[in-house]
């Protein structure tokens, strides 16, 4: 099994940051997005 | 969008969804006070997370190929708009899809090739299923 993804931070539209163990308490599907579109 | 018109399957099999965009926190903001969306967006503009999630980059040749401009052109003529790029982001940057455990396990990844290649959330859906037991 791959390693887990880091715990990074990233930022919510206000500025504020957030941890992805923060975000992530139930299966998520995550989407990187090429755009805002 | 097409995963946001049907949150309604993810919930029903015990997942969350949320985005990820490149874009500064005030950009994702301003997008969002045009554009509300349904889900919660992210910014991370330093793409630390695109890259741990091993998204590459296109080139400008797959990029201008006929194939993908004749599908530019068909969405102009459905009423669709080509946005400029935003500034700062990256024109080449490819996107993907992921289903992540609440342990960071990325269990199925779709990475995209080109800006239009995204899998169709039945897609997902049968991905799920095969990834994690549905909750009932």
């Amino acid at each position: 099994m791959p390693d887990p993804l880091p715990d990074l931070e990233l930022f919510r539209s206000n500025g504020s940051t957030v941890r992805l163990s923060e975000l992530i308490s139930r299966p998520t599907l995550a989407i990187a997005l090429r755009h805002l579109a | 969008v097409e995963v946001a018109d049907r949150l309604e399957d993810f919930r029903r099999v015990g997942v969350d969804v949320l985005a990820v965009s490149m874009s500064q926190p005030a950009g994702v903001a301003m997008y969002l006070a045009n554009h509300p969306m349904p889900v919660p967006v992210l910014a991370d503009p330093d793409r630390r997370l695109y890259a741990a999630l091993e998204l590459g980059r296109t080139t400008w040749a797959r990029l201008l190929r006929p194939s993908l401009l004749w599908k530019y052109l068909k969405l102009i003529a459905r009423g669709g708009k080509v946005r400029r790029i935003p500034e700062g982001e990256d024109a080449l940057q490819v996107g993907g899809d992921f289903l992540v455990l609440p342990d960071r396990q990325v269990v199925w990844a779709y990475r995209g090739t080109d800006p239009t290649d995204r899998p169709s959330v039945d897609r997902i859906l049968q991905a799920i299923r095969e990834s994690i037991p549905i909750e009932r």
